[in-house]
């Protein structure tokens, strides 16, 4: 995201100018825009146009013009498989050919740049604007979980994963002195696999490309990748060989992708990526809920008492709660984050579009691992 | 007359009121006969309780049309006080005017009808000034045919009390069909009703459509005419059996399923001679026999068996299907596969020093492989000690192995009776299908006197196959090329001919031939692996996983469903919304659980009180499973194969279940 200009006032009002730059951008604004926030933007109106004669009955000409609005926001809505996000809300202002106070639905665009007028800027809000600016911390990986017959091709972003390709193929099984036609099909699916990699993801743009199958597949399909490069003669996909890592999952759906991503080979690739850093915690979470040691709990109440024990080690919290459209929630769980920062710990905000931070909203979305056990956490006040 | 009391005659209006009153006794009892629904039933419910309850004065203050409607009502009914000062006066007024039915009082009916079309409409409450216009107008139409003396009597009443404009007839022409219109809202809720119910009739439709079967589902008649009866026995005499033979990777699972391929002349010697050649000019000459499975240059290269592969082959006394699985870990999903088509497991364990125990010990395949195929439902188990000549065919070795395996089965649920172990050297061949005979053979396995493995399968005890439920089969392989169907008849018979359905496509076909054991034959019998060629199917619709049964059997195909789940040991807790890989015999599907329902004790089976909000090691818990997509299941108490599924996550076994309920 590119930040054209800020102005804060001292009672954290105040307006932020920015253009969104790709659809992760959208994401964070996805994240930060919230009821009631005002949106300056230009954008596309369709204006009854009413000519005199218009009262014989001859329609009302509609003109698409380009006005711009200030809107105060009611919804936000984001899809990111369509890469589009749309506001809709009221105009609080009233231009020549808008009243106030109607509705309108505007499409944030990847060009053009918008202000946002938020009545408070709390930390997560200016956090999320910040980070967003920064390109450095930017990294986009590009994986294919496989096995005979299934594959996933997926983009990993800092704040989401996409499915971009399912290929499903069936194939025949082995016959004893007759395997042409497994063999055959296998091959197939492997190019049709390859073929689509290379169509799919941006290679020259990706941090690093993880292919990961149960057994072979994974391996055969990488040298299918090059074997299409070196006959098609495409240099760039040739020039990217050293980003491509194979590696081991147990199965070709989906979920291997988070087994992947707790491997230690590809931890220390993706070392100093967000997302790859938030499934080791959580996968640290669900190790001790499982060992049952009294310090892994999750919940609001729960989480909310051990901070105030001042127990906590790490804050697992998902940016779904932070967009509840309830202010006074939104405001209690950055409290929340504020404790634990203050008294040493750390929060990890998971983003609600990658698998882990799904897992996390499963589970309320709020958790926390303690330095030192309690196992009382989940006992009401009223019965001590 | 005279009355009873007194004995003093009676006035004629005395006489005329008692009447009256008795009229009226009498019509309280039966209530008359409705000749329309109207305002009158509305209003007399109503209000005709407060009519009479309240004091006269304070019915002079309310609306004209109250006053009116009540008036009629009084009327019509029951002859109750009319709302006017002058009551007593009314009375004097013919009787018969004020009968019910009375034909002369129908356009007052009508009217009455308008005025409750009006009132029944929201609109009517903000328009009351034309509802009084209404009113008036009622009464003028009625005025005409009233008696003379009556007439008088209201214009004195109306005088006093309402106000009828006489004068603008245009207006109330205009009133009038204007009144006799549905409303403009009524228009808008009546064309907002209809819209609703033209889209459940299309609903409706569109329903019908899709129950509607393109083929027709009558069970068809087989083809041929065999006395079934004749075959089943004749099968009984010499059943097919099928086993599947797992173990750790390396044990030697392939190489003991091409000798026994081998020696029941299913291989000919001359294919096997050339694959031993290739075996050993790739330099690996110990692979030829597992070669004979293992087919794909992938397999060869890397020495791993990698999908199952089964076949058959028959010794004089019964026919096998040989199921040969996987055994590394990453192949666990084929492995699956070929359990679910088995009736029998045969473990192969590596005797050798260390092979055992590195194969039996928490990251090896012995145990997982086991646990698998006691929850997928195999009850009979036969270990075979492999690789007995890398240890020189030792006894304290084999004794060693069968201690250490022997509680294990136990722990996994396997009755005593159905554990058998047998030593033998899948490579050279001993005590697979040949009996000891030159007299070093004799000396090396002098301490044991069992059977051989051949011997030990033959002797199984027979399985007792569902021949009279319906038809079902689930489909393992497809042959595209020849539209064949591969799998194992889970129950019942089929017959080429008979018509089949397929699940969850739907799909119907006549079954044009069918393949037992690679010959041709005119009847397929629950447990015997079966090609099916099916007429007229859709194969992208289809997938291997899916079942076929016959037509008037439908199996389910569903997306969630109740379970009985027993976990094993996890390292991480199942919470609601992980997701796992469910495999139901061939087929696999990403699940997760979607409602933890109860939690029953480990040891006695019953329900805890506790709703926990996750699962962890070992426990067993009622659970709501969602699936990706529709899967064909059963239940487990109709059908056990169909029934019954495990889970895995991350590579490992984490579970077992059957469906409960849909």
């Amino acid at each position: 995201m590119k930040l054209i200009a800020n102005h804060f006032e001292k009672d954290t009002s105040g307006s932020v100018t920015l253009v969104a730059e790709d659809k992760e951008d959208l994401f964070t604004l996805y994240n930060l825009i919230q009821k009631g926030d005002e949106i300056d933007i230009k954008t596309m109106r369709n204006i009854k146009k009413n000519s005199k004669d218009s009262a014989k009955g001859s329609k009302a000409k509609i003109e698409k013009k380009l006005v711009r609005l200030r809107i105060s926001i009611e919804d936000v809505e984001f899809i990111p498989q369509d890469e589009s996000m749309r506001i809709r809300g009221k105009t609080t202002s009233a231009t020549e050919d808008v009243p106030l106070g109607t509705y309108h639905t505007a499409e944030i665009d990847l060009v053009h740049p918008f202000s946002i007028y938020k009545d408070e800027w709390d930390e997560i809000a200016i956090q999320l604007v910040h980070s967003s600016c920064n390109i450095e911390s930017k990294a986009e990986i590009g994986a294919v979980v496989l096995q005979e017959g299934v594959a996933h091709i997926c983009l990993i972003t800092e704040n989401m994963t996409v499915l971009k390709t399912k290929i499903e193929r069936s194939i025949p099984r082995k016959k004893r002195g007759d395997s042409s036609s497994h063999d055959k099909s296998l091959d197939r699916f492997l190019t049709v696999t390859a073929e689509t990699l290379i169509r799919d993801l941006n290679l020259e743009k990706l941090k690093a490309v993880i292919l990961a199958s149960p057994g072979f597949v994974a391996k055969n399909l990488f040298e299918k990748v090059f074997q299409i490069a070196t006959t098609t003669n495409n240099k760039v996909v040739q020039q990217q060989k050293s980003k491509f890592l194979v590696t081991h999952s147990s199965t070709g759906y989906l979920q291997g992708l988070d087994e992947v991503l707790k491997n230690e080979e590809i931890q220390k690739k993706l070392s100093d990526t967000k997302f790859a850093k938030d499934v080791v915690i959580l996968d640290e979470f669900f190790k001790r809920l499982n060992d049952d040691d009294g310090k892994a709990w999750y919940g609001p109440s729960e989480s909310g008492k051990a901070v105030d024990l001042g127990a906590v080690k790490n804050l697992l919290i998902t940016d779904t709660l932070f967009r509840s459209d309830d202010i006074g929630q939104r405001k209690k769980y950055i409290e929340l984050t504020d404790i634990v920062k203050g008294s040493g710990g750390e929060v990890n905000i998971f983003s609600s579009l990658h698998d882990s931070g799904k897992q996390l909203d499963q589970i309320t979305g709020i958790a926390v691992i303690l330095n030192y056990p309690v196992y009382d956490l989940d006992e009401d006040d009223s019965e001590k | 007359m005279i009355d009873k009391k007194d004995g003093k005659p009676l006035s004629k209006i005395a006489l005329l009121a008692k009447a009256r009153a008795e009229k009226r006794a009498q019509e309280s009892q039966t209530t008359p006969v409705k000749t329309s629904v109207s305002i009158l039933d509305k209003l007399k419910s109503k209000k005709n309780d407060q009519l009479e309850n309240k004091p006269i004065e304070k019915r002079k203050q309310t609306s004209k049309l109250y006053n009116l409607a009540a008036f009629k009502s009084s009327k019509l009914k029951t002859f109750e006080p009319a709302p006017f000062k002058e009551e007593s006066k009314l009375e004097t007024i013919p009787k018969e005017v004020f009968v019910p039915k009375e034909p002369q009082l129908e356009p007052t009916l009508t009217l009455i009808d308008i005025s409750f079309n009006t009132s029944s409409t929201s609109s009517s409450k903000y328009r009351p000034s034309s509802i009084s216009k209404a009113s008036s107008i009622l009464v003028n139409h009625s005025r005409s045919e009233l008696p003379e003396s009556y007439k008088r009597k209201l214009e004195e009443h109306h005088l006093n009390t309402i106000y009828f404009p006489y004068t603008n007839t245009q207006l109330v022409k205009k009133l009038k069909t204007n009144f006799n219109k549905p409303s403009p809202d009524d228009i808008v809720i009546d064309a907002q009703k209809s819209a609703f119910e033209i889209e459940k009739k299309t609903e409706k439709v569109i329903e019908k459509v899709q129950k509607l079967k393109i083929t027709s589902k009558t069970p068809t008649k087989p083809k041929f005419k065999i006395d079934v009866d004749a075959e089943l026995t004749k099968r009984k005499a010499k059943p097919n059996t099928s086993f599947v033979v797992i173990g750790h990777v390396d044990a030697g699972k392939s190489t003991l399923t091409g000798r026994l391929l081998l020696e029941s002349n299913v291989v000919d010697k001359n294919t096997y001679t050339k694959l031993k050649r290739e075996a050993e000019k790739s330099g690996k000459g110990s692979f030829s026999l597992a070669w004979v499975m293992d087919q794909t240059p992938e397999e060869r290269d890397r020495g791993v068996t990698i999908d199952i592969n089964s076949s058959q082959f028959e010794t004089p006394n019964a026919n096998f299907t040989i199921v040969d699985a996987p055994g590394h870990k990453d192949f666990v999903p084929n492995m699956i596969t070929g359990v679910s088509q088995a009736d029998i497991a045969v473990l192969v364990v590596d005797a050798s020093i260390n092979a055992f125990e590195s194969g039996f010990n928490l990251d090896g395949q012995t145990k997982e492989h086991t646990i698998l195929a006691k929850s997928l439902g195999i009850n009979k188990i036969i270990v075979a000690v492999n690789k007995m000549d890398n240890v020189d065919w030792e006894e304290t070795r084999f004794e060693e192995i069968k201690l250490q395996l022997y509680e294990f089965l136990k722990f996994t649920g396997f009755k005593q009776s159905e554990i058998q172990f047998i030593p033998i050297s899948g490579l050279s061949g001993l005590n697979v299908v040949k009996i000891p005979e030159s007299d070093t053979d004799k000396r090396k396995l002098k301490w044991y006197s069992g059977s051989t493995l051949l011997q030990a399968l033959e002797s199984a005890d027979k399985f007792e196959r569902n021949t009279s439920l319906p038809f079902v089969l689930s489909i393992n392989d497809i042959e595209s090329s020849s539209l064949e169907f591969i799998g194992r008849i889970e129950t019942g018979i089929i017959q080429p001919g008979e018509t089949v359905i397929f699940s969850p496509s739907n799909q119907i076909g006549i079954v044009d031939s069918l393949t037992v054991n690679n010959q041709k034959a005119q009847i397929g019998i629950a447990g015997d692996s079966i090609s099916l060629k099916v007429k007229d199917i859709e194969l992208d619709e289809i997938q291997i996983g899916d079942v076929i049964s016959i037509v008037n059997h439908n199996v389910p195909s569903v997306k969630s469903f109740k379970s009985k789940l027993l976990l094993f040991d996890l390292n991480r807790p199942i919470l609601l919304g992980t997701e796992f890989m469910l495999f139901r015999g061939n087929v696999q599907q990403p699940a997760k659980i979607s409602n933890i329902i109860s939690l029953f004790d480990k040891i006695t089976g019953e329900k805890l009180n506790k709703k926990p909000k996750h699962l962890s090691s070992k426990q067993s818990a009622l659970v709501e499973i969602q699936l990706q997509r529709e899967l064909p299941l059963e239940l487990f108490k109709d059908n056990q194969s169909l029934g019954r599924f495990v889970l895995r996550k991350d590579g490992f076994t984490i579970g077992a279940g059957v469906v409960e309920e849909f």
